[in-house]
């Protein structure tokens, strides 16, 4: 068995992991293990993307933004975003943190299209350039990188965490990581869900395996959708290029029928991320109502757009070409007058990981930094992921170096190397069982019909018997070839595990919040519950159980205890944030 | 092909006994496929001994490079054609 040691173990490439491997290197030994290509895996590749700081930072790097700003001000929009349900440490950490990490992003050659009053507009490629960038700089600095490699589970010895067990794709060989800290970079579940923004190495891996370990997860019912997702053709599913273009949406009747009743949710639709939350709702409303297109969305036309304005706009997109993809065939319909189909598809998690400001889990040895963490943005998250990512990846890769500097770290627990060893190889045991493509189909189409954009209780109590039985067949998975080498299908089945478990927390937290907030939308409890809800819903594993507890949110701001309708504290929430606006 | 119908391919993949042999796969189409789709589908459907490797399907990352009738070529950004053959792995 192949076997690394070091100081500090990062899970995951893209911007977190990249980040805290970065910061750990300085001063320690570091190996990176990616599931994707080194450096080019996860979420960070494909972002929009805007990277955001306040606007005082902008403003001293000379770009416009407004000099008044200040982190504070800044961590007050978050709050409203997320519906009061953020851990306000966290929102801390990001907002002072932030201005830091944009600079050190922009010296290592972050490139800038836009700009806007917080934010830089710039690439996913980009931002992982400059990581790349920063990394070379540490010439000679003792960094091992492991790409094509799954971490199947965490390694734990005396209550903490001491390394990670994983398998080569390419040869199917089992390898073996020692660490005196581990940090968790490795991404949201995208994959556990049929209509899905991520890409494909996305299977909630680190959550999946930080809950077997004992570690606490938090706000796991918060999931974000993005809009203006494509359904078809085949080619271009998952693609966020509607996303990005100006157009109308309509349903099977012809209607327009995004209406705005309120002028400010208009605004904050119209201008900002809140576009994910407010269009995926309305989308979704018309696709319950019966008034969706045939496969389940809604109609995107550009037919309103003058030609000349249709022209200018393909001088942005040269050649109709965003990120690999070429969408002239595609365009030249639109032009034409037909309406694509698309619809909402899970873009981000909210909830992960439990961390505190300094990244530490609740387990020992244990960091989480980006997306798989939980608690930051509460119940919807509007600021950018981004920040988020550079900012906690910095955070968990000094705190983990820390934690190597000072601690005698236990040997590796070679009983349960040998344990994994026989869990992952019972697949190729098995004669007769269940596909893992028949599964997974199974618990894509569950989540996206029941743990979905609008939820109500009965929908989620199916969705939980439903995926208790999924994690039942699990048990009699069977992979088709014995051959290690090359093995997904083998590498799906331990995949599996990980959505299935994600899926789980999530159905079963969405179920026990009985009011709506943020994202989490429950048609059958159409309030903001401010008296009892502003609390996190904490999961653990406890022996073959999980236990839920509801935690009260870390805050220093007050806010009334009262029942709110829904929509009534969207319209609030617009209201506050444009006056704040205005004031500053 | 953009419209429905559909397309032979010719895969490499070890099979159920673990012998690298290139078999003949019918795809249905309907609407525009790559070559990555047609991966997805054969693993996923008809043959889970089919392998690839993916990661973000934009044609950004690199990993779903593979071997079109002789000639390298990202899956995610290659349209299906009837009549391809393909190798996900340059040493199958």
């Amino acid at each position: 068995m192949r076997r690394y040691d070091s100081d500090v173990l990062v899970i995951g490439s893209g911007g977190a992991g990249l980040r805290a491997a970065l910061e750990a290197a300085k001063s320690a030994s570091v190996t990176v293990v990616s599931k994707g290509p080194m450096g080019r895996s996860g979420a960070t590749i494909l972002a929009g993307a805007d990277i955001m700081a306040d606007g005082a930072t902008f403003h001293a790097l000379g770009f416009p933004g407004n000099p008044e700003d200040n982190p504070a001000a800044w961590a007050k929009d978050i709050l409203i975003e997320g519906f009061y349900l953020n851990d306000e440490n966290l929102v801390q950490a990001y907002v002072e943190g932030a201005g830091q990490q944009v600079k050190e992003l922009l010296d290592w050659g972050m490139t800038v299209r836009d700009t806007e009053e917080r934010a830089v507009l710039t690439t996913g490629m980009s931002i992982c350039a400059a990581l790349r960038r920063g990394l070379e700089e540490l010439e000679g600095a003792p960094i091992t990188r492991v790409d094509g490699t799954m971490i199947v589970d965490l390694l734990i010895s005396q209550e903490r965490v001491v390394g990670a067990f994983g398998i080569d794709f390419d040869t199917g060989e089992f390898v073996c990581f020692q660490a005196k800290a581990v940090i968790l970079a490795t991404g949201g579940w995208h994959q556990a869900y049929a209509f899905n923004a991520g890409a494909d190495e996305l299977t909630g891996d680190g959550q999946g395996m930080a809950y077997r370990a004992g570690a606490e997860l938090v706000d796991m019912e918060m999931v974000t959708f993005v809009p203006n997702i494509l359904l078809a053709p085949p080619r271009y599913r998952g693609s966020l290029w509607f996303y990005i273009l100006p157009g109308a949406l309509l349903n099977s009747r012809g209607d327009a029928f995004m209406a705005w009743e309120d002028p400010k949710v208009a605004k904050l639709a119209l201008t900002s991320e809140w576009n994910k939350l407010l269009f995926s709702k309305a989308c979704m409303r018309e696709v319950l109502e019966g008034r969706g297109s045939p496969l389940g969305g809604v109609y995107f036309s550009l037919k309103h757009l003058p030609t000349n304005v249709f022209d200018a706009l393909e001088q942005a997109y040269p050649g109709w070409k965003f990120q690999g993809d070429d969408f002239s065939e595609l365009m030249a319909k639109l032009r034409e007058g037909y309406a694509a189909e698309v619809g909402p598809a899970a873009e981000y998690f909210e909830g992960g990981i439990r961390i505190n400001e300094r990244c530490e889990t609740s387990l020992p040895g244990l960091y989480a930094a980006g997306e798989c963490s939980g608690g930051l943005f509460g119940a919807n998250r509007v600021a950018a992921a981004t920040t988020e990512m550079v900012v906690e990846g910095a955070i968990a890769g000094r705190e983990a170096v820390k934690l190597a500097a000072k601690d005698e770290t236990p040997p590796i627990d070679e009983k349960q190397v040998e344990h994994l060893t026989q869990e992952c190889t019972r697949f190729f045991d098995r004669e007769d069982g269940v596909t893992v493509a028949e599964l997974r189909g199974r618990l894509r189409r569950l989540a996206y019909e029941k743990v979905g954009v609008i939820r109500n209780g009965k929908c989620l109590s199916e969705a939980c018997k439903a995926v208790n039985e999924l994690e039942e067949s699990l048990g009699q998975v069977t992979v088709a070839t014995k051959r290690r080498a090359y093995n997904r299908e083998w590498m799906e089945s331990i995949e599996l595990r990980n959505m299935v478990q994600c899926l789980l927390l999530s159905a079963r937290a969405a179920r026990e919040r009985t009011e709506s907030r943020g994202v989490h939308v429950r048609e059958d409890y159409p309030v903001v519950d401010n008296v009892h809800w502003r609390q996190h819903l904490v999961m653990q594993q406890d022996g073959e159980d999980c236990t839920m507890r509801h935690v009260p949110v870390i805050s220093r701001t007050e806010i009334p205890k009262e029942q709110i309708p829904y929509e009534e504290a969207i319209v609030q929430a617009a209201e506050a944030l444009m006056t704040r606006k205005e004031e500053s | 092909m953009t419209g429905k119908g559909e397309i032979t391919v010719r895969i490499r993949a070890w099979g159920q006994t673990g012998e690298s042999a290139y078999r003949e796969y019918v795809i249905p189409v309907d609407g525009e496929m790559n070559v990555l789709n047609v991966l997805e589908y054969v693993h996923g459907q008809l043959d889970p001994t089919v392998s690839y490797k993916s990661s973000c399907r934009r044609g950004v990352c690199g990993a779903c490079m593979v071997t079109i009738n002789g000639k390298r070529r990202l899956a995610c950004e290659t349209v299906a054609e009837d009549g391809m053959t393909i190798d996900p792995f340059k040493d199958a």
